[in-house]
């Protein structure tokens, strides 16, 4: 018996307990398949659980490789029975989860389907309808079509954005969270409508499921995500302002702690147009232009991922960092649009659920196709007392979302409800109760078997020509039948695991408009990237995310090779720590090299828990774990930019680190397997950045930060290992180690022979301009760098600092910087003082011309007091 | 009837240069069946490179700039003609018991849904319980609304010191009722949510006030700054609009320049400056006299 015959079998036992049993996805009542599901069902015919709990696992391994994480918000787990606090400038969040999916998918048939998708079309052009009087004539409000308490005291309505007259489609694109009932009817939950998420999220569900089960996803004639991509850029761009030829569209995003942070960058890279923050763009006459290498150019079509309100410090929300000031009068000036538009949030309002079948009648003619859920808006008083004798069985909800999150009303104590009571009795308006849906439920993976958990489905569909395209798939996902906040938080982004949604027919889907080759399966549901718009993408934030990733991926890699060297001549000496021999000497040196002090400059510190906390300790400054972090972070900055191996890449060195940190006993063994699997990874990292991404400015800024890094590092090495002369065997093994962590010890010896000696190791190290591993080599690496960066001009400071650097070291006297007075070598230490100093000049050139940012917005007088109350 | 002549200037210096100011302003009064704007100019310096102006959803004027010239100094000088004239109330209207003068219960009255946007809790104004404790006491049962809607400003003007510098723009209505203190559009927000708690719309006004008194009339408090008060809707009546900073109706001394729901939807100037400089100061000031050629 397999996993899912099993299922099948327990589906069709009847329940005594349960006479309404709710409606299962794949499972009729007589234990039969429904329609669609057949080709699963044969394709895993042997699909016994060991299979079940492989595949769980190579979906999470394929998730960790990409990268895929969701950013749990303040208000997740915040109803509105908190303590609210409001949120504020500060959107600091909590660190970024692991996505979750599930290896099986929903399936439906696309016979069903059908209907599904043309309720969501007519009610994306219902809401579209809505949100355009509400901010144009407001007939609704003024006819009492819609109660305007529900409107006008919702925090989504923004007044500053009623009349401009320049928005032609204000809803871009809809998503819906949808449930069926146990007759089997679909029905919407809610609508999101603010700045939709979750497509991004569905592609890459199909990705991941596609490679695990490639034979199933082959066989399924299912309907492909592709065509909604290229209906989303082709609508993107038909949104531009109507004068405008060849649109330039960007997709704004509230930044890399943002919730859906993963969505935002992979839809941006899906699309092809680059994903920005506020900072990156300024409004000159009226106009949106992106600062790109010191010039700025206009933007047509924003795809807005920050909040309404969150997007204008000027006119919508003082103190927002997310924004474009003065962003809402360049959409009056119709010069840019803004999708979905400035305000649209307002349609996040459960309280226009009652009203819709009538509007639909009104607004299209036509009958609501798909029901929302029963819906009791209290500002209306037989809604109200319905509520309030019913709390129990519904949910409440606030009609606007920034008031935290819905409750169920079985689910609260006696002191709760009566809080609730109490709230809701104080302003009606602002809350609805809703029926509690009995979900269906999908055969889901837990552990070696699977079990019916309760299904949303999230639906999409975009603009597209005078109507809308429905996404032929969309985002599932699953609760825990036993969870009792089910149904409260049910709508909560993230929580739970996901599913991909498989719209299957009879017949084999045509495929028609795509590519005939696929290497890859995955690559099938690739959307071909236009490689304009990503080599525009040069603003400051995103050539400094560059440059720090080079920065940080060098320095990473530089103190895992001194670790490494380090733990070889502790071999050697048999971990002999003693003060003035070369283990001390090498360990004293990680701590320079890395500024981790004290670190081994305490000569009492315990030498594995110093290693380990160098390799392990993120929240320590100088610490690989640290770089590596950074590294990530500044990844994440531009994760449109780079390739998906990156991401694999970092994914491994997670998991090295993992292996050490859950071996607290380890001696240096698992340390030393760690340090060499990080390092491995970090050296495919390079080989990706120098093989795969494409020669633009933000490559070269990449380039010219490792370059940086190196001189730095290997600069502070030498001066802290070559300062002093120490006893010949102790130089020996220093030297050594020096090299070899500089990877130089085998042309070394090569070229020196037996003769070593600190003046070779200073022309290996430093002046030799073909030693790829030299300073010299990095201070030419990073002259052709900046000279390839279109900006740079002959006389801007960081050449002249460089030709500065350059003349340095051609002109250093090697043997009369050697010389030793009373064992120490004062000149030496000078010169690379210099040249460290120097190194530091160049970043901060480097910063000041390619990388620097505006300052922050701040409001105009600050002192707090009303502008015009004077005295 | 009386023209006048009101110049208006608000002008910020910083420590360092500034890059980029945005701006945001509402400086010229409305056109309103007792009031005619007949001349308006707005000077911004260093000169705004965009300068735009709209009608917001209140029928504001509301102007954008965009200062790209980097300054250390800001200035805008708002200079507007402007006759205002007296106003007359329906007596019966005002005569409306204050329970059917709320928005929620009239949706016979045509403009009751616009009304209505008066009545909610807006970013300046909360509506603590404390407020309508207070309010309350000039509402008694079946009280015409305009009866207690003046007696409420009678309250507050007793009960209430004017002292500048004793708020900010962040102090709350429930601060106010401990403080005791406050300035215009502090009082204004008072009495605003006194009337919105009772389920009453009550509309912040943003206005001047004239400089000179007439020949043996006290000189008003107010004057030489913006000066704002409180609208109460009337149904079937338009709206009354009471001073509770002067304990007075408005009258021809009042120039109407622009109502929202609190001083965040209005304020004269407002705007975000790109800088790396660390403090600022404003000044303002605010002349309101008769114009020497059409006093009558």
């Amino acid at each position: 018996m397999t996993v899912l015959t099993r299922y099948l079998a327990a589906a069709g036992q009847p329940n005594m307990f349960d006479p309404t049993p709710v409606f299962d996805e794949f499972a009729n009542p007589d234990g039969t398949v429904r329609h669609g599901w057949a080709a699963l069902l044969e394709g895993l015919d042997e699909f016994a659980d060991s299979d079940l709990q492989q595949a769980q696992r190579k979906v999470a391994r394929l998730l960790e490789d990409d990268g895929v994480t969701y950013t749990p918000g303040p208000a997740t787990g915040s109803s509105i029975l908190d303590q609210q606090t409001p949120v504020d400038g500060d959107r600091t969040l909590a660190g970024a989860v692991p996505w979750k999916l599930d290896p099986l998918p929903l399936v439906l048939d696309d016979q069903q389907w059908a209907g599904l998708e043309v309720g969501m079309v007519q009610r994306s052009e219902l809401l579209n309808a809505v949100v355009a009087d509400l901010y144009g004539s407001q007939q609704l409000l003024r006819e009492r079509r819609l109660p305007a308490a529900a409107i006008l005291d919702h925090g989504e309505f923004l007044r500053a954005a009623v009349g401009l007259k320049t928005v032609r489609t204000p809803l871009f694109m809809l998503a819906a969270d949808l449930g069926r009932d146990t007759e089997g009817t679909w029905k919407v939950m809610s609508d999101r409508t603010q700045a939709p998420s979750g497509a991004g999220f569905a592609m890459q569900n199909r990705r991941v499921v596609s490679r695990v089960m490639p034979e199933v996803y082959q066989d399924a004639h299912l309907h492909r995500l592709t065509p909604f991509f290229h209906a989303m850029r082709m609508a993107l761009v038909d949104a531009a302002p109507s004068h405008v030829e060849d649109p330039r569209v960007v997709v704004l995003s509230p930044g890399t702690h943002s919730e859906t942070a993963f969505d935002q960058a992979f839809l941006a890279s899906l699309l092809g147009f680059p994903l920005l923050e506020g900072s990156d763009l300024t409004v000159r006459d009226g106009r949106v232009w992106m600062r790109v290498l010191g010039k700025l150019e206009q933007v047509d079509v924003i795809l807005r991922r920050v909040d309404s309100t969150w997007s204008d410090p000027l006119e919508l929300r003082p103190g927002s960092r997310l924004g474009v000031a003065g962003l809402t009068e360049a959409v009056r000036q119709g010069t840019v649009s803004v999708v979905n538009s400035l305000g649209s949030g307002v349609l996040e309002n459960p309280a226009l659920m009652p009203f819709l079948p009538d509007l639909c009648q009104y607004l299209l003619g036509e009958p609501l196709r798909v029901p929302s859920v029963d819906t009791w808006w209290c500002g209306d008083p037989a809604s109200l007392s319905h509520v309030l004798t019913n709390l129990d069985s519904l949910v409440i909800r606030p009609i606007c979302r920034t008031s935290g999150r819905s409750v169920r009303g079985s689910a609260l104590t006696r002191a709760q409800t009566d809080e609730l009571r109490a709230q809701i009795s104080a302003a009606p308006h602002k809350f609805v109760g809703q029926e509690v849906l009995r979900l269906s439920s999908a055969p889901t993976a837990a552990g070696d078997r699977l079990v019916r958990s309760s299904v949303v489905l999230r639906g999409f569909t975009v603009r597209h020509g005078q109507s809308y395209r429905a996404m032929v798939g969309g985002l599932a996902r699953v609760v825990d039948e036993t969870d009792d906040q089910r149904g409260a938080l049910v709508t909560a982004p993230g929580t739970g695991v996901a599913k991909d949604v498989w719209v299957v027919g009879s017949e084999p889907v045509s495929t028609a408009p795509l590519p005939s080759v696929a290497p890859r399966l995955e690559s099938v549901e690739l959307v071909p990237i236009s490689s304009a718009a990503y080599s525009a993408a040069m603003v400051p934030r995103v050539l400094s995310d560059l440059f720090w990733f080079g920065r940080y991926a060098e320095r990473a890699e530089d103190l895992l090779r001194l670790v490494l060297a380090t733990r070889h001549v502790a071999v050697e000496t048999d971990m002999d720590v003693s003060s003035d021999h070369s283990l001390r000497v090498l360990l004293q040196a990680l701590t320079h090299v890395g500024a981790s002090y004290p670190g081994f400059t305490d000569p009492d510190v315990a030498m594995m828990p110093e290693l380990r906390s160098m390799l392990l300790d993120r929240h320590r400054r100088g610490t690989a774990a640290q770089a590596l972090a950074s590294l990530a972070n500044a990844a994440q900055g531009v994760r449109d930019q780079l390739s998906d191996d990156v991401w694999m890449v970092l994914a491994d060195v997670d998991r090295a680190l993992a292996a050490l940190r859950s071996s607290p006993q380890d001696s240096g063994s698992q340390l030393a397997d760690t340090s060499e699997r990080v390092l491995s990874g970090l050296l495919a990292l390079s080989g990706i950045t120098s093989e795969n991404m494409v020669r633009d400015p933000g490559w070269y800024l990449l380039d010219s930060g490792r370059g940086l890094e190196r001189a730095l590092q290997l600069v502070t090495l030498l001066r802290v290992t070559l300062n002093r002369v120490r006893a010949p065997g102790v130089d020996q093994l220093v030297t050594e180690a020096v090299l070899a962590s500089s990877e130089s010890i085998v042309t070394f010896r090569r070229r020196y022979g037996g003769r070593s000696g600190p003046q070779a190791v200073l022309e290996l190290l430093v002046t030799d301009s073909y030693n790829p591993r030299s300073v010299a080599y990095q201070l030419q690496r990073i002259g052709t760098d900046l000279n390839n960066v279109p900006t740079t001009q002959q006389t801007s400071r960081p050449l002249r600092v460089l030709e500065g650097l350059i003349d340095g070291v051609r002109s250093a006297e090697l043997r009369s910087l050697v010389q030793s007075t009373d064992g120490q070598r004062p000149e030496l230490d000078a010169f690379l003082g210099g040249l460290k100093e120097q190194l530091h000049a160049l970043s901060d050139a480097i910063r000041d011309l390619y990388l620097k940012q505006e300052p922050g917005p701040q409001p105009l007088g600050r002192s707090g007091a009303y502008s015009g109350a004077g005295r | 009837m009386t023209t006048y002549r009101i110049e208006h200037t608000t002008k910020y210096d910083y420590e360092g240069d500034v890059t980029g100011s945005y701006g945001v302003f509402h400086l010229r009064p409305r056109d309103l069946d007792w009031q005619t704007c007949l001349a308006h100019e707005v000077v911004v310096q260093p000169e705004a490179s965009d300068l735009f102006r709209h009608s917001d959803l209140y029928g504001n004027t509301k102007s954008y700039f965009h200062v790209t010239k980097p300054h250390t100094e800001l200035r805008i000088t708002a200079v507007s003609m402007v006759q205002v004239r007296a106003r007359e109330l329906d007596p019966a209207a005002l005569a409306t018991p204050w329970e059917q003068a709320r928005p929620a219960v009239r949706p016979d009255q045509p403009d009751a849904w616009q009304a209505l946007d008066f009545t909610f809790a807006s970013p300046m104004v909360d509506i603590p319980e404390e407020v309508r404790s207070y309010a309350e006491v000039s509402f008694t049962p079946g009280r015409p609304i305009g009866e207690a809607a003046t007696e409420l400003m009678h309250r507050i003007y007793a009960d209430f010191t004017y002292k500048s510098g004793s708020t900010t723009v962040s102090t709350r209505v429930g601060d106010l009722l401990r403080l005791r203190t406050g300035v215009c559009q502090d009082f204004a927000h008072l009495m605003v949510a006194g009337l919105r708690s009772l389920g009453l719309a009550g509309r912040y006004v943003s206005g001047y006030l004239a400089t000179r008194p007439p020949p043996g009339k006290p000189r008003l408090v107010g004057a030489d700054a913006s000066h704002a008060w409180v609208g109460c809707w009337i149904p079937g009546g338009g709206w009354l609009y009471l001073d509770p900073t002067n304990n007075r109706l408005t009258n021809e001394s009042h120039a109407t320049v622009a109502w929202g729901r609190d001083y965040s939807d209005v304020p004269p100037v407002k705007g975000v400056i790109f800088t790396e400089a660390k403090k600022s100061k404003m000044k303002v000031s605010v002349d309101m006299a008769p114009a020497p050629d059409s006093a009558d």
